[in-house]
């Protein structure tokens, strides 16, 4: 449903020229759960960038369920976003101004969806992820793990087709880290795509495969379950 | 969607209460400002036009236009009282005409125990209601002063005379105490009478050129108009009216205009009168236009000036905007704080569109908080600026849906101006550069951010050098023009009379009072009748022609530049003296007129003979007595009003003539001197006395600059309190930033005292450049300002680095506050901070 055919991304700065992504190829299925791996500085973030839609590739062709993406306007680009993309990233991104209801609420008001219906949906995406309790604090009264957990029932209450995790588990302790997976293994079980950028191997093995980058390549792809 | 995005910027006012406070506090504070002169204009635009009708009525000017416009032009509110009934035959287009004569000296009213000498009386016709309707609390308007006893009052002089609204056909005793003269002419005009309350309206608004308060009829027999009629050769009576017209709706104005001046050129004939040049002419000024109208002789009240409202208008503006670059500078500084949010919203899907609207509304609730507190700022202000400036302007926001409205769309517009500049800055973050958590800090818009604070900063030194130079000039006028201490000098009017000489007798033995002469107050303004007058084979030119007592230019501290002033010893001096007599006395030249009769040095002009008509004040203007005269003096050039050009003028004695008398009194006997002025007034006068110190006066005519002056400090001290707010919250900010900076400075040695300049100089170099935009632009502008006074300081240069180097002060103060506190801070706590 994803696929990527000869996709680079370069960065020119005056002096230098980065190759982030240098003829990347790969495809991912839907429904697929895929773990990227990588050291520092291989792409990884890049890559999960113009697969999520928040940037397009320098050259190369982006195939987004479907449509072709990469010389799509910021508008289309946008839309797609907005009705297809939940996010996760390991600095969580809660708006500090807002409490956990209305963190959650903001992947829902731009896609149009009743008030009655947002509430009902987000008090569900807040239960799955198990933080209910905690609807009315803002992310600051919350530990690292509960914040990650209304980070991912934010990208989850808009029943995305893909949900890109960068790192979900990088700034919490194992036992934290292991409910996030827990959670993510779940929606991939439900039928959600989940791509999702790790250091971890033990994380990495819940995925279904994994692609390992380094400097801008792709260097190996591993089938772990079938 | 509203609800998330009001709570997002609820939380974030909340969370960042200093910077919040700063926008709140600075877009009040201008805004109040700006609400407290709205009013005040709006109020000088509309006086007199509550009036039904006002479109249709006119006050009948009367103009003595010179075409060569070097002397003087005459424009006189006052017109002949003769006038209306003509004009009323002559014009069909008039409706009504109405006429108002003031009384010299306040009739003294008296009901039961209460007295007083009424200063609101004013002698109107019986159709006065008719051109100016007024609303009636109780009595009939139309007929209420079409018996001659009748007297109308307002509500506030119904309750002052009989402590209630109503007292409709109450008696009230009038005398119209118009002096001994005119008793002479019949004792009516100095005694007692019944008159009748015929019928109560509401008080006339402050924002009103007619100032009155009781309404008596001119028909009666001793009114100022009755004095009028019996003394047709007017003698001593200085008599004119207001007169108002009321034109048939739908009247073409400028042909009527015209039909009227060919009138006065029929009816008039000038060039026996006025020298060569002088055209008399009948104008109509609209009297919703007459407070903003060119300034006329003898106004009712005095008028506004649009210049004042203009720099009033433009003080609003810069304050305002100096209010909203706050605004900017915070929130662009701040963006750094509010990535992440709109990092998160574009990840979820938001359009740049729909953030853009959202932070445009955050715009909108900061400037409307901020309107809110103004407004109940302006309410708490608004009695002290009505005290100050005698008037009534009213703040009812509610029940005026104008002004209402002008709060909302000001409101939504200031919010969507200031917050343009933001809402575009901040909904551009690409949310894949702010989420990765690398975010470039806080470094948007900060070319914009030092340009804006710089604007402030010259806004500031601006209006500072501006208010700076107009105390100056202001206080020149009052103090270092005259060479005499204004505020020792009594000016005592109708002291001067045949009747006076008595008082003026008293005078000599009172204690503190150093001594006194006699003038008409024109003379001492350097103006007077306009006469036309020439030396032999020499051209006629006009001048202004003053008369002054012996020793009267002494006791202005003049010295003559050559020749000698008047003396008792030289008879013709005193050809007037005993009354009037063919041929004219001895005159007096100031240098102007010197230079105009063609001399060019004192000593050649003293000797010589002059022609000229010499004219006394009368309501039916008089060619006048043409004679020679010999030239006994040459004055220096002399004006109390640094406004004016200085005119020729020609000084001679002639006691009839004499208006004024001016008293020096000895400093340290001041309060004694004036008891005992008062004490002989009343023995000898029987009146009240009519007495001011020169400086008041000089203070009265400046009032408008004074006015002015006030009100550009006021608007100076503003800026400095928001430029320092926006500079403080932008400190705070810099200080903020640059936490870890500083902490690896310091770990790397460097000393408090490095810190603090390092953070100082930031700001520094945005205050200079100020200098550079304010300097040229205010100096110019003061140029051309004091060019409007033909005696003015000069342009005090030293005032522009001074202001520079004050404000440099106040914004290094401001910033210092931060600067100690994080350049004190260990090094460890501010790495630690990232």
């Amino acid at each position: 449903m994803l696929k990527l055919e000869n996709v680079s991304k370069i960065y020119r700065t005056t002096e230098v020229e980065t190759r982030a992504l240098d003829a990347v190829s790969f495809e991912v299925a839907a429904g697929e759960f895929l773990a990227v791996m990588g050291p520092s500085g291989c792409g990884k973030s890049t890559l999960l960038n113009i697969l999520g839609l928040l940037d397009s590739p320098t050259s190369g062709r982006y195939s987004f369920f479907g449509e072709d993406v990469a010389r799509a306007s910021e508008r289309r680009l946008t839309v797609l976003r907005r009705g297809a993309v939940g996010f996760v990233f390991q600095s969580f991104n809660l708006i500090d101004d807002l409490n956990v209801t209305e963190n959650v609420d903001v992947a829902l008001i731009y896609r149009g969806v009743s008030a009655g219906e947002r509430k009902r949906r987000v008090a569900e995406a807040l239960d799955r992820v198990g933080i209910a309790h905690r609807s009315r604090h803002l992310p600051q009264q919350l530990s690292g793990g509960q914040q990650q957990r209304v980070a991912i029932a934010r990208a989850l209450v808009s029943n995305p087709k893909l949900i890109l995790a960068d790192e979900p588990t990088g700034n919490l302790d194992t036992a934290n880290g292991e409910a996030v997976m827990d959670l993510l293994t779940g929606v991939s079980q439900s039928g959600t795509t989940v791509i999702m950028v790790t250091h971890s191997l033990v994380h990495a093995a819940r995925a279904q495969r994994t692609v390992k980058l380094l400097d801008g390549h792709v260097v190996s792809e591993t089938l772990l379950a079938a | 969607m509203f609800r998330n995005y009001l709570m997002a910027a609820l939380r974030n006012l909340a969370r960042s209460r200093l910077y919040a406070a700063i926008n709140i506090v600075g877009l009040a504070v201008g805004l109040c400002a700006a609400l407290l002169i709205t009013l005040f204009v709006r109020d000088e635009y509309t006086y007199d036009r509550f009036f039904p009708g006002y479109r249709d009525v006119y006050l009948l000017t009367e103009t003595r236009d010179n075409i060569d416009r070097r002397l003087i032009d005459e424009r006189w509110d006052w017109s002949f009282p003769g006038l209306a009934a003509k004009l009323s035959v002559q014009f069909p287009q008039i409706a009504t005409v109405a006429r108002i004569m003031t009384a010299n000296n306040p009739p003294y009213m008296r009901h039961g125990q209460v007295e007083a000498d009424e200063t609101g009386f004013l002698w109107v016709d019986p159709s006065f209601f008719r051109v100016m309707p007024l609303k009636s609390l109780a009595g009939d308007l139309q007929t209420a002063l079409a018996t001659p006893d009748s007297v109308v009052l307002t509500r506030t002089a119904a309750r002052k005379y009989f402590g209630r609204d109503k007292p409709l056909g109450e008696l009230l005793e009038v005398n119209p105490a118009m002096g001994s003269d005119a008793a002479k002419v019949s004792t009516a005009f100095n005694t007692s009478h019944p008159m009748r309350v015929t019928a109560i309206v509401e008080d006339l608004p402050s924002n009103s050129y007619l100032k009155g308060d009781v309404f008596g009829s001119s028909l009666a027999a001793d009114s100022q108009f009755a004095l009028y009629d019996l003394t047709p050769d007017q003698g001593p009576f200085r008599m004119s009216a207001y007169t108002f017209i009321r034109l048939r709706p739908g009247t073409p104005v400028q042909q009527m205009q015209q039909e009227l001046s060919s009138f006065a050129a029929r009816n008039s004939d000038t060039s026996t009168i006025y020298p060569p040049g002088f055209t008399v002419g009948l104008r109509l000024t609209p009297i919703g236009d007459l407070h903003l109208s060119p300034p006329g002789e003898s106004p009712m009240s005095p008028r506004g000036d649009r210049t004042l409202l203009a720099g009033l208008v433009a003080i609003a503006v810069l304050i305002i905007t100096s209010a909203s670059f706050n605004f900017v500078t915070l929130m662009t500084a701040r963006a750094a704080q509010r990535a992440i949010e709109t990092g998160v919203r574009k990840a979820a899907g938001a359009l740049r569109s729909q953030l853009i609207m959202q932070f445009l509304g955050e715009a909108v609730i900061y400037v409307a908080l901020g309107m809110v507190l103004a407004v109940a700022l302006t309410e708490v202000l608004l009695p002290w600026m009505n005290s100050v400036l005698k008037q009534k302007i009213a703040f009812n926001y509610l029940g005026d849906p104008a002004l209402l409205g002008a709060l909302l769309v000001t409101t939504v517009g200031l919010g969507l101006m200031a917050g343009a500049y933001p809402a575009f800055v901040l909904s551009a973050y690409r949310p894949a550069a702010v989420l990765k958590g690398t975010l470039v800090q806080g470094e948007t818009g900060g070319i914009l951010r030092r340009a804006l604070v710089a604007l402030q900063f010259a806004i500031m030194i601006g209006l500072g050098i501006t208010a700076a130079t107009i105390w100056r000039q202001t206080l020149f006028s009052l103090n270092s023009q005259l060479r005499v201490d204004g505020s020792s000098i009594l000016l005592i009017d109708d002291a001067c009379t045949p009747s006076g000489r008595a008082f003026r007798d008293r005078l000599a033995s009172v204690p503190g009072v150093a001594r006194a002469a006699c003038a008409n107050e024109a003379a001492l303004f350097n103006g007077g009748m306009i006469v036309s007058a020439q030396v032999p084979g020499g051209t006629a030119s006009p001048m202004v022609s003053g008369v002054i007592d012996y020793g009267g230019l002494e006791f202005y501290g003049l010295r003559p530049l050559a020749g000698r002033f008047f003396d008792h010893d030289h008879g013709d001096d005193g050809r007037l003296a005993e009354g009037e007599t063919a041929g004219n006395p001895s005159v007096v030249v100031n240098e102007t007129a010197m230079r105009k009769l063609g001399f060019s040095s004192p000593s050649q002009t003293i000797g010589k003979i002059v022609t000229w008509n010499r004219r006394r004040w009368s309501a039916n203007p008089t060619p006048g007595t043409i004679g020679s005269s010999e030239i006994i003096g040459v004055s220096p050039d002399f004006v109390l009003d640094t406004r004016r050009q200085v005119l020729p003028q020609i000084l001679y004695v002639d006691p009839i003539s004499f208006s004024v008398l001016s008293v020096r009194l000895v400093g340290s006997q001041i309060p004694e001197a004036l008891t005992g002025i008062d004490a002989a007034w009343s023995q000898v006068m029987h009146t009240s006395i009519h007495r001011r110190f020169l400086s008041q006066n000089l203070q009265d005519m400046y009032a408008d600059i004074i006015l002015q002056g006030t009100a550009i400090t006021l608007g100076a001290g503003l800026a400095v309190v928001i430029a320092a707010l926006g500079l403080f919250g932008l400190s705070a900010h810099s200080a903020e930033q640059r936490t870890k900076e500083i902490g690896i400075r310091k770990s790397m040695g460097a000393g408090t005292g490095d810190i603090m300049w390092l953070l100082m100089w930031q700001f520094t170099k945005p205050v200079l450049w100020a200098n550079l935009i304010a300097w040229p632009l205010a100096a110019w502008l003061l140029t051309r300002w004091l060019e409007t006074f033909a005696h003015h300081i000069d342009l005090p240069l030293w005032l522009f680095p001074a202001t520079g180097m004050a404000t440099l002060i106040i914004a290094l103060l401001t910033v210092s506050v931060h600067s100690i506190l994080v350049a004190r801070a260990k090094p460890a706590a501010a790495l630690r901070y990232e």
